[in-house]
């Protein structure tokens, strides 16, 4: 069931050149329909079957998570894509058949990183969503674009180089225990021995594996990328990249991470991370309020948001844990809506300045009232999902005793607040300096979906989701 | 001197060969010349990974060699001359770090290399011959990052990418015999297409940039 996901996606990238765009858009679309609906068949065989554990793909509580998150949101991405490319009308059709060429060799990609139980072939999907996105960062062409580009592929794949060498160091560890092969690079067949693995060995893979993965999830002082990319991109990418890219690249750090905690030496890789997520919410905290371009600021908060996973993965507690693999389904979906809303504005208006906008509930009044409250989403405002994973964050800070790296994370938080709050009340109230524009239908349903989703699981967590969630949480492991 | 020896040594000679051509490289200014380096570099790899066959008794590290050879060796030099031939190179680049000081840094690099994986690899079966080459390993990844921060040209970054690469792929042979094949298979498909695109990408910034220094490449920041 798991490959059909990779089918469907394989399927979509066979159909581009024998379609005109006009059927491409709606039949990638419905295809990636097709994988939410595997989705939640895999969802359901996994609470009445248990966890499957195959020769290269594997299905748990864990992963399962992160395939909802690449299938629900890469389908609404696509539905959103139909409107962006149809305001987009200067793009030509090879153009257009390129960036589906590209989208779906990232998902393709990026499912693959999920799917697999295998370190080595993970490696080699995230450096495959690297080589995947460039060409995307690129696509407008223009000198901006180029350099946000050259940036990623470079920083990514040095970045992304430092990690193989990590897993190399993990298998050099393993192979003295199991010998070589491809199933010592299984993770399934690492973790029972995990504790007699050489603890040095494991600690040096640890930060080379940090090092390397941390770049592409953009964690502090490894970001230099990030905002680039993500206000170059085109919106579609920019959302896809950030809500579920950046998560994927956090699930494989889980991944190690898991091994690492298994093999007792769980202080150390602990605390990098707590400390590493600490810097990164700080960092982004002083670039959110300065930043002019209101992409460039999303881009920051996303940085913001990966501390805050990496900080709540380091508290190690239960409910710290619990409280980070909630906020990646929470950050997954609120910046999906917040990247969406902002590239209606983008696509309409042509600009990204936060300055040259104003009025925007008179100009976009749908588009405007979603963004609105996509700002109140992402800044952790009650009810909504974001709010319920930090205030657990924060409750299992104090709680562990991490009491100055609380209040810092929620001062930091604070300042953010009113960094939106100055930036985007500016944008949408006040007198409007452009005329009302008409809104794409199919812009608009994928954001109604993602409030709909969001205000609803912040409200109720269904039992199903909250069982899951704290299964993986067990996988991870907690701080002994 | 028995034989088994005497083939360590030689695996040690052509490593270490290989971070010659790597520290060669940093002194390199002209890109037909990063390039001949570059391709020496990989040649010497190969041998290595060659050799290593009969040092570890290990047969699917033919195949690898092989494919090193002709990716690294062959296709890779190729495409990158090609890129090269189209655009024209502008001499007066300078680097972020000139060359005396780069072999000076790069020797600090081999030292801190070999000390670092003094304590933790040791072999006693071996005589050595495993950390000394995850050393040299070590060391050309080093030499790579280097290259990639310390240069302004974007085709010596993409050099110094690969130099990195093959560093690793080094440490790779010495250390765990080689990946298996299928993830050593995917790690290859991934660098051969990144480096392709890495050099497309550099058409695009000739064409906007009118050169390919990298040092213009500072529109974003805040």
């Amino acid at each position: 069931m798991i490959t059909l996901l990779l089918l469907t996606e394989l399927i979509g990238i066979v159909v581009i050149p024998f379609l005109d765009f006009n059927k491409n858009k709606y039949i990638q679309a419905f295809l990636q329909f097709i994988n939410v609906v595997i989705f939640l068949y895999l969802f359901k065989s996994l609470k009445t079957n248990g966890p499957y554990y195959g020769t290269y793909f594997t299905l748990d509580s864990l992963n399962i998570v992160l395939i909802g998150i690449v299938s629900v949101v890469g389908f609404l991405t696509y539905l959103y894509s139909i409107g962006y490319l149809e305001k987009e009308k200067s793009l030509k059709e090879s153009k257009l058949k390129e960036f589906y060429l590209w989208i779906n060799t990232f998902m393709f990609s990026m499912l693959l990183l999920v799917s697999t139980s295998n370190l080595g072939i993970m490696w080699v999907s995230i450096e495959a969503t690297t080589l995947s996105t460039t060409f995307l960062i690129s696509f407008y062409k223009n000198k901006t674009a180029v350099e946000a580009s050259w940036k990623y592929i470079m920083l990514c794949s040095l970045g992304i180089a430092l990690a193989l060498f990590g897993i190399i160091l993990i298998y050099f560890g393993v192979i003295n225990i199991i010998g070589g092969g491809l199933y010592s690079l299984d993770w399934q067949n690492i973790m029972p021995i995990a504790d007699k693995i050489d603890k040095n060995l494991l600690k040096i893979a640890f930060v080379f594996v940090l090092v390397g993965f941390g770049t592409k999830m953009g964690l502090a002082p490894l970001h230099f990328w990030l905002p680039d990319a993500h206000s170059e991109a085109p919106t579609p990418i920019s959302a896809l990249m950030s809500s579920v890219l950046l998560s994927c690249s956090f699930y494989t750090i889980i991944r190690i991470f898991s091994i690492e905690s298994k093999a007792g030496i769980g202080a150390f890789t602990y605390d990098t991370m707590l400390y590493i997520g600490l810097f990164s919410i700080v960092l982004a905290s002083i670039f959110i309020p300065r930043s002019r371009d209101y992409k460039r600021l999303l881009a920051y908060s996303t940085m913001e948001h990966m501390g805050i996973l990496a900080f709540s993965l380091g508290l190690g507690s239960f409910e710290g844990i619990f409280a980070s693999l909630l906020g990646l389904i929470a950050h997954a979906l609120t910046k999906a809506l917040m990247f969406m809303s902002s590239g209606s504005i983008l696509v309409n208006l042509h600009t990204k300045s936060i300055k040259d906008i104003k009025g925007l509930f008179k100009i976009l009044p749908i588009t405007a009232t979603f963004l609105a409250v996509g700002v109140f989403a992402i800044t952790g405002a009650p009810p909504f999902l974001l709010f319920i994973s930090e205030f657990l964050t924060l409750i299992s800070a104090f709680k562990e005793g991490f009491i100055w790296q609380g209040i810092v994370v929620l001062l930091a938080l604070s300042l953010i607040f009113f960094g939106f709050i100055e930036s985007f009340f500016g944008m949408l109230t006040r007198e409007p300096t452009f005329e009302q524009k008409k809104e794409h239908m199919f812009m608009l349903i994928p954001m109604g979906i993602l409030i709909i989703l969001i205000v609803g699981l912040g409200l109720f967590i269904p039992n199903d989701i909250k069982s899951l969630l704290e299964n993986a949480v067990y996988t991870i492991g907690v701080r002994r | 001197m028995n034989l088994n020896i005497s083939l360590s040594e030689f695996v040690e000679f052509m490593a270490a060969l290989s971070l010659f051509f790597a520290i060669l490289q940093t002194a390199s200014h002209r890109l037909d010349f990063a390039i001949k380096t570059y391709t020496a570099q990989s040649i010497a790899l190969s041998i290595t990974m060659f050799l290593s066959v009969f040092y570890y008794f290990d047969y699917e590290l033919i195949l690898s060699a092989v494919l090193t050879l002709l990716i690294k060796g062959i296709l890779i030099p190729f495409v990158m001359k090609k890129i090269t031939d189209k655009i024209v190179e502008d001499e007066n680049v300078k680097p972020f770090v000139n060359f005396t000081y780069s072999v000076l840094i790069c020797i600090f690099i081999v030292i801190f290399s070999f000390y670092i994986t003094s304590n933790t690899f040791y072999c006693s079966t071996d005589n050595g011959t495993m950390q000394k080459v995850l050393a040299i390993g070590l060391s050309i990844i080093f030499v790579g990052i280097f290259l990639m921060l310390a240069r302004k040209k974007a085709l010596i970054q993409i050099i110094g990418f690969l130099t990195l690469e093959n560093g690793i792929i080094l440490g790779a042979t010495s250390t765990v015999k080689g990946l298996p094949l299928i993830v050593e298979i995917g790690v290859f498909f991934d660098v051969f297409v990144g480096a392709i695109m890495a050099g497309i990408l550099i058409f695009h910034i000739k064409d906007t940039l009118e050169s390919i220094d990298t040092s213009k490449l500072s529109d974003l920041k805040e």
